[in-house]
């Protein structure tokens, strides 16, 4: 167990290293960051002093090392547009991603995989084709398109929900959020549903995949002509045989919801790590979008790990492979 | 344990219903903006959008009226020219800082130090204090600024220069390096609140970079005070979720209204516009400065655009009225040079050039492509108002007489990379007066391009005339406002001769408004919230 936990931080670390070059690289090829900040009618002059005030005429390598540096002491970088760390602007935006991602997460959890699992079970019913059809119209409606029709529909034709931005805050128990007021929840509701749209019909479907499959399989037959009651071999049997996949499949699912909300917060204008992010490229600000990046692989390799950790308790024969791999 | 939990969750619920009860929308001004100011530090960044916030929080000396384009009094109360290059500014003796300190000369002359000196900065703001050779306390409230040479636009430029508080103790001898002083106000702390960014109309309650600022207006302030008590300015850079915000009423006003988006807010009877046509050029530009130009073909290997009949020709290959009526939704005015209607150094005498393909067709034949060549136009993908739709546009025109023009777009981060590495031969581009008057705007795109001087910024298709020079270098010096009138006249008018630039349109500055809020539009598109009043 220790040596597999080791082993996934090497490789985190790995991951992130070459990601930031690959960053360092990509920006570099894209564009002069100083174009875009120094205004047009600035100076020759000017413009040389910002570039040297940005550390931009040093070679690319240097630049890249200095980085290192100062990252491996815990300094991300200072933001090229708003001259404050960039751990410090990534740390005041998190609480709205984080917000929006869960009650998106809890959202998408809690309607589909009881959806996905009755479809499973009776997929010739009328509702288990319910389910299905509208998993498909979820997969298939673009998120800012479905975003938008949400607003004009609840924001603006029938205006009960404030059309986006992030409500008032309250701090209980040392956290502050935005989901301890009324006013927090009528802003988050509509992003946490456009949000959860799409993983909701995905989850559905695979709930309802891994179902079906294993719901043909011997054991659960057998359980049946045992005599078991139907309800303890759903739960027992083929629930906790479907979570496999589905575990699998919403680990990523979630941070990609934590991470990559970049089209529900641009849209709802939430003020969120995705809309930071959407703006930090528009500008090159490469230390904010290093940094995000960066932490945004830590959240993947973070939730990646969670994800085996929950295999290992839920699947014996898991624990054997990881094992044997380690 | 678990009621407990939910009682509290209860009493905040409350709180928070209670809380956001209070009547606000009287006194409270909210403003979607399609981009927020970086930082409250004054000096920090020169960016359009960070002369919005400073305009509203830290006074300058004066301020350049961008709706009817004069030079008002603010931090100086008066002022005179004493022969050709000393200016004595009389102090207002009413301004105060929020700690009730009076505005000094020692505070001027740090603020203008300061320019020069902001650690870090990604655009610094010196080339508006490029002219001026010494500051000093001239006692009695006055200061004295010497200039090199005769400046006459010494005080819009310095429009653009906040005044800070002096913390030094004493008052700086000023120079064009650090004046001595080595101990600089940090941007960090003006965003915190630490530092105070001024004497204005509003101070800065909360800075939350990228996504809101809350403003509160200064009750201490020597002038005129605002309508609002406060001020909500968020991020809204999307165009729908800007437009949703306005419609769904979560702000009153918006700015960058969408071109789509103007007939549903005309017609809602709710909302209504506010626009002016703003000192923005949108533009076409030709490469005159290489023989052998990059993204055009079968012409031999030669630039066709260093001859002037097939600049001409483009000239007059374009429908404007028909760019400004369908495309821009009539949110924009047709161009026959680069100032605007309005603006000093406009010259009324330019005819508007004609749409006349035929003349194009036969100009190109005499210069020798009677079948045309292909070309590549360039045009940045989200920089300007529907500037993709206007770049197809203007594709097909050019089309039409015979050029076989292919469209490429690049998205603004790396646009002007490649188009200052002269990486195009026809560039749709935009570019506004920065001061509110002529000259400087006409030095940016018509003055030959020397980045030394600091000519030509924006002149990325090395457009160049002697004569044209020769008049913009002595409208610089020259005080007399009708002769430097004449001047620039002049200028505008031999480019127009040289067909050196193709101006396309004016864009309009245009806001969106809730109704029962009044809003002044802004020819140089600033954000002013100290003159927005219910009504």
């Amino acid at each position: 167990m220790l040596s597999f936990v080791l082993q996934r931080l090497l490789q985190s670390v790995v991951v992130v290293f070459v990601l930031s070059i690959v960053l360092f690289v990509g920006i570099w090829l894209i564009g002069n960051p100083a174009d875009i900040l120094i205004s047009s009618e600035a100076s020759e002059a000017d413009r040389l002093a910002a570039i040297t005030a940005l550390g931009l005429d040093k070679p690319l390598w240097q630049q890249y090392l200095t980085f290192l540096g100062n990252a491996v002491q815990g300094d991300w970088g200072t933001s090229f547009v708003y001259k404050e760390p960039a751990t410090s602007i990534l740390l005041q935006r998190l609480p709205a991603s984080l917000e929006l991602g869960l009650v998106a997460f809890v959202i998408a959890i809690v309607a589909s995989v009881p959806a996905g699992l009755y479809a499973g079970l009776k997929p010739e019913s009328l509702l288990g084709r319910g389910v299905m059809t509208f998993s498909l119209i979820g997969v298939s409606i673009p998120t800012f398109w479905q975003g938008m029709l949400l607003i004009v529909a609840f924001g603006i034709a029938l205006p009960i929900l404030p059309v986006g931005d992030r409500g008032a805050v309250a701090t209980h128990f040392g956290i502050t959020s935005s989901l301890w007021t009324l006013d927090g929840w009528s802003h988050v509701i509509m992003p946490a549903f456009s949000l959860a749209l799409l993983k909701m019909s995905l989850l559905m479907r695979v709930t309802r995949a891994a179902t079906m499959e294993i719901s043909r399989l011997d054991f659960v037959k057998f359980a049946y002509a045992k005599g078991v009651r139907s309800r303890k071999v759903v739960v027992r049997h083929i629930l906790r045989n479907a979570l496999v996949p589905l575990i699998t499949v919403t680990g990523i699912e979630l941070a990609n919801l934590l991470a990559y909300g970049v089209i529900t917060e641009t849209v709802f204008s939430w003020p969120g790590l995705g809309k930071l992010l959407i703006n930090s490229i528009k500008v090159l600000d490469r230390p904010l979008i290093v940094a995000q990046l960066t932490y945004t692989a830590l959240l993947f390799i973070a939730i990646n790990f969670i994800v085996d950790i929950l295999h290992m308790a839920i699947d014996p024969r898991v624990k054997s492979v990881l094992r044997r791999a380690a | 344990m678990k009621n407990l939990t939910l009682a509290s969750f209860g009493v905040a619920l409350a709180t928070a219903t209670s809380l956001s009860a209070v009547p606000a929308a009287a006194e409270q001004l909210r403003v979607g903006l399609a981009a927020l100011a970086t930082s409250v530090d004054p000096h920090f960044h020169r960016a359009g959008y960070n002369f919005d916030l400073r305009e509203n929080i830290s006074d300058a000396l004066v301020y350049t009226n961008g709706v009817n384009g004069t030079v008002e009094p603010r931090l100086a109360k008066s002022w005179e020219i004493q022969g050709d290059t000393k200016w004595v500014i009389t102090l207002e003796p009413k301004a105060k800082f929020d700690d009730g300190n009076p505005l000094g000369a020692d505070d001027v002359i740090y603020s203008i130090c300061r320019v020069r000196n902001v650690p870090n900065s990604p655009g610094l703001f010196s080339s508006f204090i490029a002219t001026i050779a010494n500051i000093k306390d001239a006692g009695d409230g006055k200061i004295e600024i010497d200039t090199k040479k005769p400046d006459p636009n010494l005080l819009r430029s310095l429009s653009n220069i906040g005044i800070v508080q002096n913390p030094t103790g004493r008052t700086l001898a000023y120079d064009d390096k650090s004046c001595g002083n080595d101990n600089w106000l940090a941007t960090g702390d003006f965003n915190s609140g630490k530092t105070s960014p001024g004497i204005g109309h509003y101070h800065v309650k909360k800075f939350t970079p990228d996504v809101e600022i809350e403003l509160e207006r200064n009750d201490q302030y020597y002038g005129t005070p605002a309508a609002y008590d406060s001020v909500l300015v968020k991020s809204l850079p999307d165009n729908s979720a800007r437009i949703a915000a306005l419609l769904g009423g979560s702000v009153d006003v918006i700015n960058a209204v969408p071109i789509n988006s103007i007939d549903s807010i005309q017609s809602s009877g709710k909302y209504h516009l506010s626009s002016m046509p703003s000192t923005l050029l949108i533009f076409l530009l030709p490469d005159q400065g290489q023989e052998k130009t990059p993204k055009v073909s079968g012409t031999d290997g030669k630039n066709p655009f260093l001859d002037p009949r097939v600049r001409k020709a483009l000239n007059l290959a374009i429908n404007r009225e028909q760019i400004a009526e369908t495309v821009m939704g009539g949110m924009a005015q047709p161009a026959s040079q680069i100032i605007v209607d309005g603006v000093f150094g406009h010259n009324p005498d330019l005819q508007a050039y004609p749409y006349d393909p035929a003349e194009a067709k036969r100009l190109l034949a005499e210069a020798g492509y009677p079948n045309g060549f292909s070309l590549t136009l360039n045009a940045p993908s989200d920089r300007y108002v529907n500037g993709a739709q206007v770049a197809q546009a203007v594709t097909a025109m050019l089309s039409q007489v015979g050029l076989n023009v292919t469209l490429e777009t690049f998205p603004f981060s790396i646009y002007f990379t490649k188009a200052s590495a002269y990486e195009f031969s026809l560039y749709l581009a935009g570019a506004a007066a920065d001061t509110g008057e002529g000259l400087s705007q006409m030095i940016n795109l018509a003055g030959t391009r020397n980045p030394d001087r600091g000519w030509g910024g924006a002149n990325r298709g090395r457009y160049s005339s002697e004569v044209t020079d020769k008049a913009l270098e002595d409208a610089q010096s020259t005080l007399d406002d009708a002769k430097r009138e004449e001047l620039l006249r002049a200028a505008v008018a031999e480019v127009y001769k040289d067909d050196g630039y193709v101006p396309l349109y004016h864009e309009f500055g245009v806001w969106g408004v809730r109704n029962g809020v009044h809003y002044d539009a802004n020819a140089n598109l600033t954000n002013i919230f100290y003159t927005a009043r219910p009504e």
